[in-house]
């Protein structure tokens, strides 16, 4: 499956299409700064580091948004347990 | 409003915060309770209120990403995930993926030679000939499978007539290797189905920059027999590491706007919890009817925004985005009341 990814993945390169759009596009960061300005540095200069970068802070943000609002739910008395499952 | 206002440098374009986060509430509650990341309302919300569409379908994967992990978890507590299928569906899941997000990025660069939205155009399309084919096709099961069911009330079915399901059918194909679900209820299935089914989803996946949940969960009730509140569960699995993958793979193709996407975060974790926690109240085909109305109503905003494209009529625009963002709301607002009142009444058995 990683072969058949990394296949798929590199096609464009393979074929030739649009490897300078997809890949070497460059943002102005004039105005920029702070945590954006990172962001657009990466995303200029590291694109792989970026790309992770991007998806980490996701899924902590997701992480932290679904422990914080369980325990707000906990104190509602919205807890869910394990359901039947049936039609 | 205009203090709401947001650059996204990315895209290079201002955005309104309020709207980012109202989308995300509304998709938040919607996925949570249906069982899909809600993209097919997002990537078209975003198109039509200004994203460039490969923009629109990338940063979707991102918030998509986050949000199905605080589904995610919420229906594995409720025991509505089936992991052990969740992961294998990956093996046709990601190349999908990875073959829709290429072909996007294909008709981006088609379209630059050309001068015309090629892509734009080829997304919208394809998702209303999918939302629209989807949407008749749970309304016309919810509505005959009813009437059915209230002929046999009154009419036993006669013995001795034996048609074979289309989920029977699938399980008679017995190429090697075969795996079993026990807990989606599945003895045996091949493997190679398995890749067939997800791998059409996965390339829906990333062609239009969804989760693929609106396809994937009918596929998984419809095609592998598995019960509505499970297969909401599992597909929110298997569009958690679909949605790590696309966002991946779309910010090194440089079409995901971080910012944007952690603003529809906020919002979709709020209204997911409650959508999640409405399953628990409402059930089996009373979800899958709102589903098919939602779906329905999806598709009317995007022929919209086509038909806009096409003649450039102001209120065109206007109209798709009140039909997706009026739609969306009034159906949170059902599950949100629903939620309340059967909750009251819990409680007050409870006591």
């Amino acid at each position: 499956m990683i072969f058949a990814v990394f296949i798929f993945y590199n096609s464009p390169l393979i074929c030739g299409v649009g490897k300078e759009e997809a890949f070497f596009k460059k943002v102005s960061t004039i105005g920029l700064t702070g945590a954006e300005l990172i962001l657009i540095n990466l995303y200029n200069d590291q694109r792989f580091i970026f790309a992770v970068t991007v998806t980490l802070i996701m899924g902590l943000v997701g992480i932290s948004i679904a422990l914080l609002t369980d325990l707000f739910l906990k104190a509602l008395g919205l807890e869910v347990s394990k359901i039947s499952h049936h039609e | 409003m205009e203090i709401f206002n947001f650059y996204l440098p990315v895209a290079g374009i201002n955005f309104n915060i309020l709207l980012l986060i109202g989308i995300g509430f509304c998709v938040g509650v919607l996925g949570g309770f249906f069982g899909v990341g809600g993209a097919w309302i997002v990537t078209p919300a975003l198109n039509i209120f200004g994203f460039p569409m490969p923009f629109a379908i990338g940063t979707d994967f991102a918030h998509i990403f986050g949000k199905s992990i605080i589904a995610t978890k919420k229906h594995g507590k409720m025991g509505n995930v089936d992991w052990k299928l969740g992961l294998t569906t990956m093996i046709g899941t990601i190349p999908g993926v990875e073959v829709g997000a290429q072909l996007i990025m294909y008709l981006e660069r088609l379209g630059k030679v050309s001068g015309f939205d090629i892509v734009g155009t080829a997304v919208r399309w394809t998702y209303i000939i999918m939302l629209f084919g989807l949407g008749s096709f749970m309304m016309y099961d919810y509505f005959i499978l009813r009437a059915r069911k209230a002929k046999r009330e009154i009419l036993p079915e006669r013995p001795g007539i034996n048609k074979k399901s289309l989920i029977e059918n699938l399980c008679t194909i017995k190429i090697p290797p075969l795996i079993s679900y026990k807990k989606s209820g599945i003895e045996s299935i091949s493997i190679w189905v398995i890749f067939g089914i997800f791998f059409i989803c996965g390339f829906i996946s990333g062609f239009l920059g969804v989760g693929g949940g609106f396809i994937r969960m009918p596929s998984l009730v419809y095609l592998l027999g598995m019960p509505t509140a499970l297969a909401v569960g599992t597909d929110l699995f298997v569009i958690m590491l679909d949605g790590a993958y696309g966002c991946f793979t779309y910010a090194m193709k440089g079409r995901v706007e971080v910012f944007a996407a952690l603003f529809m975060l906020i919002g979709a974790a709020s209204g997911a919890q409650i959508g999640v926690t409405a399953v628990k109240y409402i059930r089996g085909y009373g979800i899958r009817l709102l589903f098919a109305y939602m779906v329905l109503f999806a598709g009317i905003s995007v022929v919209f925004k086509q038909l806009y494209s096409m003649t450039h009529h102001v209120w065109l625009q206007t109209a798709s985005g009140i039909v997706i963002m009026g739609s969306a709301s009034a159906m949170c607002l059902i599950i949100i009341l629903k939620l309340i009142i059967e909750a009251r009444k819990e409680r007050k058995l409870k006591r």
